[in-house]
């Protein structure tokens, strides 16, 4: 290994550690809505830059919202879990907790696309219907063609290669018995098992050193890594197989704000140079935002909004977009406490037992009474965007904010 | 190596580049640390080896087999038996005249393998069926489970000593009593930790991945397990060794010429009042000594494995 090398692994690795005390200091952006989660390292945000603007441009093949072949295609997902009341009896019927109801999206190769939503809200249960650690009671998963539900229990475990997951803690997601090297290499073993050992050590060291870790330390456990290393590893683990879906579940969430800029930075760089197609989970919108070609808006279990994610931004349609936008931190003491916020009232409301109608209409600003007749259709405004609101060329809720904001 | 950015591990960090790869400190060596440093737990393991040494080593010492009858001593027991380094008889011998040294080895090694064994059984099949049971949920648990229920509320000492009498007593009868009853418990332990382990995350990212469900088993559950089962069998080995001796004590046991510290303890319980108390004393000794030393060892790794549980 040579000098210099080992100079940029130690740098990378030694990154978390120092990350902490870094001043927070605001950038001077003007856009309140679309600033990054936080001020990026210089060494990183440097390297991103040719990144973001490729993403802005083109070289995705939607750009239309028309997909050529969609690599991943969900239509009408429905997830729903038996929930027992306390001390019924055995021939009771369980009650339906409809975690996720009805939800359609496409996805191209090497796109990327984001999800948001208060928690609550279904993201992770359809990242886990996805992947098929929960059994979904409706609609179809279609992977390059294939509907995963149909398949014997044998081709599935094969095709499981194709889709790997990145967790959202990211210490509880790697086995604290194995080491490193073994869990990286968990999924090499298990899909090809034929591998000599000897490639296998390769393959692990080489893409631990992709992901900013230093190969020396495949015989290190678990708990002797800092969480944003953990997550490198579980990113490592998830790549090994060159998967073409790649589904990040709130990989950012557990990870203090300087970390997590630079582990979605390396999953940006990582789905650019692999061609990876990518699902981004998170609540927070800013972190989609700077990640995703497109953004899926949930609201308990329904698609509220869908757009190319710099048209959801600037211009949401959906009451509860806006509202979602309205809350994003504008990291300006002075501006932030100017805003008016259009506060939505209440609670998430019960998914045992979800409103009639469209599901939004009990803390929409908005809301009239025939919302509750029927589920609102969704609507094509063109070049992708669709919004599930009959209603949404009414006054902005965000027309406020926007003002205050210049 | 700690994790301490002090520049003296910073220097060994860079140092590690050139050598080849950085060990890790697994959960088992800081679990090993950790029970290094429990004074009585040590000497636990201290006397537990001692006991483990006399009892497969201790008959290359003894000067007579453990069957072999001094017909002279019958009946002069309390004068001509006593332990002395002179006779031979280093603890004595009992009331047929055989030497207790001789027996207390040959009973203690049989007390341990009973012990042993009894704890083998639970560890494997108790934690691969508790294991298999929680992990597969469901109708398959519940099934699984109240078989164990049901097992459990028979009297096992009353089937126990059915069989020994039906089958004939025999070592290998004992041994299988034994393992039938000893998994029971462990079972249960298992199956409601792997019910915590199952919910984590490296459990469902294995699963997404498309490990094998036998092979989750035992590669992520059963070596999150180990660090409970391990603090149980070394409590279930006592307690089979008391099974054991109590029921070689009601003379159903272990078949002379064999014997155990069970049915060595119930001989001398039954000739103290002759003068020849060295026949309870010694295997009583080494009886207490080694429960003793099982306690402390199960207690020492339960700190050491569970140090949140303190």
């Amino acid at each position: 290994m040579t000098d210099p090398k080992d100079d940029k692994f130690t740098e990378a690795t030694g990154r978390d550690e120092i990350a902490d005390p870094a001043p927070a200091a605001p950038p001077a952006s003007g856009t309140p809505v679309a600033t990054p989660p936080s001020p990026e390292p210089a060494g990183i945000a440097h390297k991103d830059a040719p990144v973001a603007s490729e993403a802005d441009n083109g070289g995705r093949p939607d750009r239309t919202g028309k997909l050529a072949r969609p690599i991943l295609r969900v239509e009408d997902l429905r997830v729903a879990f038996d929930i027992r009341p306390r001390g019924a009896w055995p021939w009771t019927p369980s009650k339906k907790l409809h975690a996720v109801g009805g939800i359609s999206f496409d996805l191209a190769p090497g796109e990327s696309l984001g999800v948001v939503g208060e928690s609550g809200s279904g993201k992770s249960t359809l990242a886990r219907a996805i992947v098929g650690t929960i059994a979904s009671t409706g609609g179809r998963v279609m992977f390059e063609g294939e509907d995963l539900a149909a398949m014997s229990e044998r081709q599935r475990r094969a095709h499981r290669r194709d889709v790997q997951m990145v967790f959202q803690d990211p210490l509880a997601a790697l086995n604290p018995r194995m080491t490193v090297g073994d869990i990286i290499a968990e999924p090499l073993v298990t899909h090809e098992p034929k591998t000599p050992r000897k490639e296998v050590r390769r393959r692990v060291a080489e893409l631990m050193e992709r992901v900013g870790l230093l190969p020396n330390l495949v015989n290190r456990y678990p708990h002797e890594f800092s969480g944003g290393q953990c997550q490198r590893i579980g990113i490592a683990r998830a790549l090994i197989l060159k998967p073409k879906l790649l589904i990040c579940d709130e990989p950012v969430s557990a990870l203090d704000v300087s970390v997590q800029a630079q582990v979605v930075n390396l999953l940006k760089e990582l789905q650019r140079d692999m061609g990876l197609a990518m699902i981004f989970i998170a609540h927070d919108l800013s972190v989609v935002k700077h990640v995703s070609d497109r953004i899926v808006v949930m609201y308990l279990g329904r698609v509220m909004e869908v757009a190319r994610s710099k048209a959801l931004v600037t211009n949401p349609e959906h009451p509860y977009t806006q509202a979602l936008i309205a809350s994003v931190p504008i990291p300006d003491p002075v501006l932030e406490r100017q805003r008016q916020r259009p506060v939505l009232g209440g609670e998430l409301p019960s998914p045992m037992s979800p409103p009639s109608g469209c599901v939004f209409r009990t803390r929409c600003p908005k809301a009239r009474p025939d919302c509750a007749e029927g589920l609102p259709p969704m609507l094509d405004l063109g070049n992708g965007h669709r919004v599930a609101c009959p209603y949404h060329k009414e006054p902005s809720v965000l027309d406020a904010a926007r003002r205050m904001a210049g | 190596m700690s994790l301490n950015p002090d520049p003296d591990t910073a220097d060994r960090l860079l140092d590690a580049h050139a050598a080849a790869e950085v060990k890790g400190r697994s959960l088992w060596q800081d679990a090993r640390t950790r029970f290094m440093r429990n004074r009585a737990a040590v000497a636990g393991l201290v006397a537990l080896i001692a006991v483990c040494i006399f009892a497969f080593f201790g008959g290359f010492l003894a000067q007579y087999e453990p069957d072999y009858v001094d017909f002279a001593l019958i009946g002069s027991n309390a004068t001509q038996g006593v332990p002395s380094l002179e006779t031979g008889h280093y603890f004595g011998t009992d009331s047929s005249g055989r030497d207790l040294y001789a027996r207390t080895v040959q009973g203690t090694r049989i007390s341990l393998l009973v012990g042993i064994v009894g704890a083998a059984v639970a560890v494997v099949v108790g934690t691969l069926y508790g294991a298999i049971a929680g992990y597969a949920g469901g109708r398959t648990d519940g099934a699984m489970m109240r078989t164990v229920d049901i097992l459990m509320s028979v009297p096992y000492m009353f089937v126990l000593i059915l069989m020994l009498v039906i089958f004939g007593r025999s070592i290998l009868m004992l041994f299988i009593g034994i393992g039938l009853i000893s998994w029971l418990d462990m079972s249960r332990i298992a199956r409601g930790q792997t019910l915590t382990i199952k919910g984590k995350e490296f459990v469902e990212a294995a699963h997404a991945t498309g490990v094998r469900p036998l092979t989750i088993i035992l590669r992520h559950i059963v070596p999150n397990l180990l660090g409970l089962v391990i603090v149980y069998a070394t409590l279930l080995v006592p307690q089979m060794i008391i099974t054991e001796s109590f029921i070689s004590f009601l003379g159903l046991g272990i078949q002379e010429p064999n014997t155990s510290l069970g049915a060595l303890i119930s001989n001398g319980a039954s000739n103290m009042q002759y003068g020849v108390i060295w026949q309870l004393a010694f295997p009583l000794f080494f009886f207490v000594v080694t429960l003793f030393a099982f306690f402390f060892v199960g207690d020492g790794l339960r700190d050491a494995l569970d140090p949140k549980d303190r």
